[in-house]
C-alpha cells in the first residue's frame, strides 16, 4: 500500500508542473501495458499425495500482474501491480498479497539518463550484477533506488546505481538485507578513437564494480576445555566472535571483439571474502570466468562457450537460501541448452555457484534446398553438447573452534582447474525438415547425464546419476493456411530415478483464434506400480485481438523448472488452470 | 577534451569509492571472552577481591619459632612498624630452625613449619631467631637483619621509588576450598637483570603457646599467643616464575599469571592471605632485592 501512495505522490509531483502549465499530460504521450492472470482450481489426488492438508486447505491459487508504461518524449514512468491470492502451488508463500512492487520514473536529457524507483540492470554478462525477473520462475530481484547512465563522449557509457533488492513484499529494514552499489564503464574503442572508426574489427571493453553493505549479525562460538585440579573438574571457556564483513565488493573486466560473423566475448570477475549460507561461511575469495566464441555465416552457425566459477554466490543477505534463490546480486549464466520439449527438459541443469566448470558447443547447419539431403525446402541440423563438472578443491583443515569450515578459507583451488565429478552432460541432435507445403517435422535425440545428488540435494558424489535417452518426433500438418494439426511424441528411457516415460500431444490450431490440445505424459517405467501415472491434460485457447484466454485441465507432474540455470521446484498438482493475457 | 577529463575523474573517483567498499578479513575468529570456572554448576559460587599496588611496598620476612623467647618482642615490633606504614609493609613469619620444632605432648605440640620455611631458613643461612630479611637487601654486608635495625632498614626501603605496579586478584570457590590467584605486573621503569614473580600463601591468627622473656608482653609462656601471617607454602614455587628471560626489563612491560590453588583443609581459609612479590635473580641466593610486594586476604564470604 505504501508503494502505491509513494508512486501516486511521485506521479503527482512529476505531472503537476504539466497541469499547472495547462499542457495536458496526454499531449504527445503514449500509454501501453499488458496483463496476465493465472488462476488455478485444485482437486485432490490420492495417488499423487495431493490432499486438503497438502494444499493447505486452499482450493484456488491466483497469480497476476499488470504492467503500465507511460512515455512522453524523453520522460517515461511505469508500474507493475502484482497479486498472489493465493500464490499458486510451487510459488513461495511469502508472495501472498497484492501491491505495487515495481514502479519507476525515468527521464533522459542529452547523454544523461536517470531512473528513480525500481529498475532492472545488468553489467556485462551479469557475473557481478544482474537484476531481473521471470514471472514463471517467481523470481524478481529488482533494485529500488537510483540508476543513472551518462555518456560523456561517443563510445563511453558510464553507469552508476544504488538500491535495495526486492524480497517478496518485505519492506527494507536495516539488517534484513543489504544496500547494493554499483558502477560500470563501457568503452567502444572504435567510436572513441577516430583511427579505429572504419576498422572492421570492433573492440569493446568494460569494467564493473559492485559492493554490498549489510548490517551483519554477531556470531559467536564457545569452546570449552576441561581440566582437573586435584579432584575438581574445571572448564576453560573461550568465546570467539566470527567477524563477518559488512561490506563485500566485487569487480569484473570484460572484452568483446567482433569481426564480421565472428564474435568473441570474455569476462573475468572476482569477489572479496563473503562468508554466506551458500558457501558454508568460508572466507575464500570468489572467482569467475565466462567466455564465448560465436561464428555465423550463411547456413552455418557455431557457438562455443565456457565458464569457470568458484565461490561466486553473491547475495544482499548472507543468510539467504532457497529455491528460487532470492536476493542474488549477480547472475552466473547457465551454459546448458534449455529445451522446449517437456521430456527433454525433465532433467534441467541448475548452476552450482560454489564451484563449476562448464562448456557448451553448438553447430547449426542448414542443408541448402535443392540438394539430395536438403530437399525442396532445405533441412536444418542442430548439434549441441554441454558439460558441467566440478572444480578441483583441496580442502583445508576444519576449524577446531567451529568444528567445521566456517571461519576458514574452506579449500584451495587452482584457477581453471577441473575436477573429476560430473554434474551434467547433454548431447542432442535436432533435425528440422519441411517435407511439403502441408507437412513439416522436427526430429530430436537427446542423451543426458544428470547428477541428481549434486543438482537437487547439494551432495557432491556420483551415487545418483541419471542417464537418460530421449527421442522426439514433432509433426505438423497444415490443412489450410489457418488450420493445422500437430502431433508431438516423446520418449524418455532411463534405468534410474522414475524410469521410462512416454508422451504424446495432439494439437489443433485454427489460427489466429482457437487452439485445442490433448496430451498425456505416461510414467510407465516407474519402479513403483502405484506411480505409473498418466499425467493427462486437456487444453483449449481463444484469442481475440491482443487478448488470449487459455483453459487447461489435468495433472501436472512435479519437477524443476529452470530458466537460465535458476530453478524453482514445481510440485505435482491436479485441477483446472485459466490463463488470461492481454496487451494494449 | 573536457568531457574526457571529467569522465576520467568521475571514473577514478567512483572506482576508488567502490574499491574501498569491501573488507578483507584475515582472522575471522577472534577471542572476545575467556574464563575459568568449575564444571559443576553448584561450584560456581565464588568471592572475588583485588588490590592494585602503585607505591613501593616493603617485604619483611620474620624468621621465628614458638619456643624462641625473644620472638614475641620481635613480633610486637613488627606490629608497630606495620601499623606505622600501613598498608605498605608486607610481612610473613617463617617458622624454622631449632626453636620452631614442635614438642609433642606439650603446649608446643603444634608444628608451624613447612618445607618452604625450612628451605628459606637454610638457603639464606639464618643462624638465629628472631631474625629478619627486609626486601632481602644487604645491611652492613649482611641480608640477615637483627630486630634492632628493622625500623631503619624499613625506613630506608620505603624511600625507594616504585618501579612496578602490582595487581593481585583472589577468586575463592568455597565448594572446593580453592583460590584462583591472578597477578599482573606493570613495569613503569627500565630495569637491569632478570626478575621472578613469587606467590605465597600465609595463614593469620593461629593461636598457640609461645615462650617469652619480655615481662612487658606477658608471662614466660604465652598460652594464647596469636601468630600472624604464618608462611604455609608457595602458590607457584619458592623462588617463583621468571618474568623476563633476557637481561633487561623495559618500561611498559606487562606480565600476567594465573594460579589455581586448593587450600589445605587444615588451614582456616578465611584467615589466609596471598602474598606476591618480585625479586631479582641471584646466582647464589636465588632471589634477592625485592622491588615490590603485595598482600591480599582471601575473601571467603560476602
Amino acid at each position: 500500500m505504501k508503494s502505491i501512495i509513494y508512486f501516486s505522490i511521485f506521479l503527482l509531483c512529476i505531472t503537476g508542473p504539466f497541469v499547472a502549465l495547462s499542457q495536458g499530460i496526454t499531449e504527445g504521450a503514449k500509454v501501453t501495458g499488458n496483463i496476465q492472470i493465472d488462476g488455478q482450481y485444485y482437486t485432490e489426488n490420492e495417488t499423487l499425495g495431493i490432499t486438503d492438508s497438502s494444499l493447505n486447505y486452499r482450493k484456488t491459487g491466483m497469480n497476476g500482474f499488470a504492467n503500465l508504461l507511460y512515455t512522453n518524449g524523453n520522460f517515461s514512468a511505469g508500474m507493475r501491480m502484482e497479486s498472489y491470492l493465493n500464490p499458486m502451488l510451487g510459488f513461495d508463500s511469502r508472495y501472498e498479497g497484492v501491491g505495487v512492487p515495481y514502479w519507476f520514473a525515468r527521464y533522459k536529457t542529452g547523454s544523461f539518463e536517470m531512473t528513480a524507483g525500481h529498475f532492472y540492470e545488468q553489467f556485462g554478462s551479469g557475473l557481478v550484477l544482474r537484476s531481473w525477473e521471470n514471472w514463471a520462475l517467481g523470481y524478481d530481484n529488482n533494485l529500488y533506488g537510483f540508476n543513472t547512465s551518462f555518456s560523456p563522449i561517443d563510445g563511453i557509457t558510464l553507469k552508476g546505481l544504488i538500491g535495495i533488492q526486492r524480497y517478496f513484499w518485505e519492506p527494507y529494514e536495516i539488517g534484513n538485507r543489504g544496500i547494493v552499489k554499483g558502477f560500470d564503464a563501457d568503452f567502444d574503442l572504435n567510436e572513441i578513437f577516430e583511427k579505429m572508426a572504419d576498422c572492421q574489427t570492433r573492440i569493446d571493453i568494460g569494467g564493473s564494480f559492485v559492493s554490498k553493505y549489510e548490517k551483519v549479525p554477531k556470531v559467536t562460538y564457545v569452546v570449552d576445555s576441561k581440566y582437573f585440579i586435584d579432584s575438581v573438574e574445571w572448564n576453560k571457556q573461550t568465546v570467539y566472535e566470527l567477524k563477518l564483513p559488512n561490506n563485500v565488493g566485487s569487480w569484473a573486466a570484460r572484452v568483446n571483439i567482433s569481426n564480421g560473423g565472428l564474435n568473441f566475448y570474455s569476462e573475468y570477475a572476482e569477489k572479496s571474502n563473503d562468508p554466506n549460507a551458500t558457501n558454508g561461511q568460508i572466507y575464500k575469495k570468489g572467482t569467475a570466468l565466462y567466455s564465448s566464441l560465436a561464428y555465423s555465416t550463411k547456413g552455418l552457425g557455431v557457438f562455443l562457450s565456457t565458464k569457470w566459477i568458484d565461490n561466486m554466490s553473491f547475495k544482499s543477505k548472507i543468510t539467504e537460501t532457497g529455491t528460487p534463490p532470492m536476493l542474488d546480486i549477480n547472475y552466473l549464466p547457465a551454459i546448458s541448452k534449455e529445451h522446449q520439449y517437456s521430456l527433454a527438459a525433465l532433467y534441467p541443469y541448475a548452476t552450482q555457484p560454489n564451484g563449476e566448470f562448464g562448456f557448451q558447443g553448438q553447430i547449426d547447419y542448414k542443408i541448402r534446398k535443392g540438394t539430395t539431403l536438403g530437399g525442396k525446402y532445405g533441412t536444418s541440423l542442430t548439434l549441441n553438447y554441454s558439460l558441467a563438472k566440478s572444480i578441483k578443491k583441496d580442502t583445508v583443515a576444519i576449524s577446531p573452534i567451529t568444528n567445521s569450515w566456517v571461519g576458514t578459507q574452506g579449500y584451495k583451488t587452482n584457477f581453471l582447474s577441473i575436477g573429476d565429478l560430473k554434474y551434467y552432460t547433454d548431447v542432442n541432435f535436432l533435425i528440422d525438415k519441411k517435407f511439403s507445403n502441408k507437412w513439416k517435422g522436427t526430429f530430436g535425440y537427446f542423451n543426458q547425464s544428470y547428477n541428481k545428488n549434486v543438482i537437487e540435494e547439494g551432495i557432491y558424489n556420483e551415487n545418483n546419476m541419471v542417464k537418460a535417452n530421449i527421442a522426439v518426433v514433432d509433426l505438423t500438418y497444415r490443412f489450410t493456411p489457418s488450420k493445422s494439426f500437430r502431433l508431438e511424441t516423446q520418449g524418455l528411457w532411463t534405468k534410474e530415478d522414475k524410469g521410462d516415460w512416454l508422451s504424446m500431444l495432439l494439437e489443433y490450431n485454427i489460427s489466429p483464434t482457437w487452439f485445442f490440445a490433448i496430451s498425456d505424459e505416461y510414467n510407465y517405467g516407474n519402479p513403483s506400480d502405484d506411480l505409473k501415472i498418466h499425467y493427462y491434460n486437456v487444453a483449449m485457447g481463444y484469442t481475440q485481438n491482443t487478448t488470449r484466454f487459455a483453459l487447461r485441465y489435468g495433472l501436472q507432474r512435479e519437477g524443476l523448472l529452470c530458466v537460465g540455470g535458476v530453478c524453482r521446484y514445481v510440485p505435482a498438482s491436479t485441477g483446472l488452470t485459466l490463463t488470461i493475457t492481454s496487451t494494449f | 577534451m573536457k568531457p574526457k577529463i571529467i569522465s576520467t575523474l568521475f571514473f577514478i573517483l567512483i572506482t576508488f569509492i567502490l574499491w574501498t567498499a569491501c573488507e578483507k578479513i584475515d582472522q575471522p575468529l577472534k577471542i572476545v571472552d575467556q574464563k575459568d570456572f568449575p564444571v559443576n554448576p553448584d561450584d560456581t559460587l565464588y568471592f572475588v577481591d583485588s588490590i592494585i599496588v602503585d607505591l613501593k611496598q616493603v617485604l619483611l620476612e620474620d624468621f621465628t619459632g614458638q619456643r624462641c623467647v625473644n620472638c614475641p618482642k620481635a613480633s610486637k615490633l613488627l606490629y608497630e612498624i606495620s601499623d606505622f606504614y600501613y598498608p605498605r609493609l608486607v610481612s610473613y613469619t617463617v617458622h624454622a630452625g631449632i626453636f620452631a620444632e614442635p614438642v609433642p605432648g606439650t603446649v608446643f605440640g603444634t608444628d608451624l613449619r613447612c618445607p618452604l620455611s625450612e628451605k628459606l631458613y637454610s638457603d639464606f643461612g639464618i643462624f638465629a631467631t628472631p631474625m629478619g630479611q627486609i626486601d632481602r637487601v644487604l645491611f652492613n654486608g649482611l641480608r640477615q637483619i637483627f630486630t634492632t635495625n628493622w625500623q631503619s632498614v624499613v625506613d630506608q626501603q620505603m624511600q625507594i621509588p616504585n618501579v612496578v605496579n602490582l595487581k593481585l586478584k583472589n577468586t575463592y570457590y568455597p565448594k572446593h576450598n580453592s583460590v584462583i590467584v591472578d597477578v599482573e605486573a606493570d613495569f613503569i621503569s627500565d630495569l637491569e637483570g632478570q626478575y621472578n614473580l613469587v606467590v605465597y600463601i600465609v595463614e593469620d591468627g593461629i593461636v598457640t603457646a609461645h615462650l617469652n622473656n619480655d615481662p612487658t608482653i606477658g608471662p614466660d609462656t604465652l598460652y594464647n599467643f596469636i601468630h600472624h601471617n604464618v608462611l604455609r607454602g608457595p602458590i607457584n614455587s619458592a623462588y617463583g616464575d621468571p618474568i623476563n628471560s633476557s637481561g633487561n626489563i623495559t618500561a611498559g612491560l606487562k606480565f600476567a599469571k594465573q594460579y589455581t590453588f586448593p587450600i589445605n583443609p587444615n588451614w582456616v581459609a578465611e584467615n589466609c592471605n596471598i602474598i606476591a612479590y618480585i625479586g631479582k635473580k641471584d646466582p647464589v641466593l636465588n632471589l634477592v632485592d625485592i622491588i615490590q610486594a603485595a598482600e591480599l586476604k582471601i575473601k571467603t564470604e560476602q
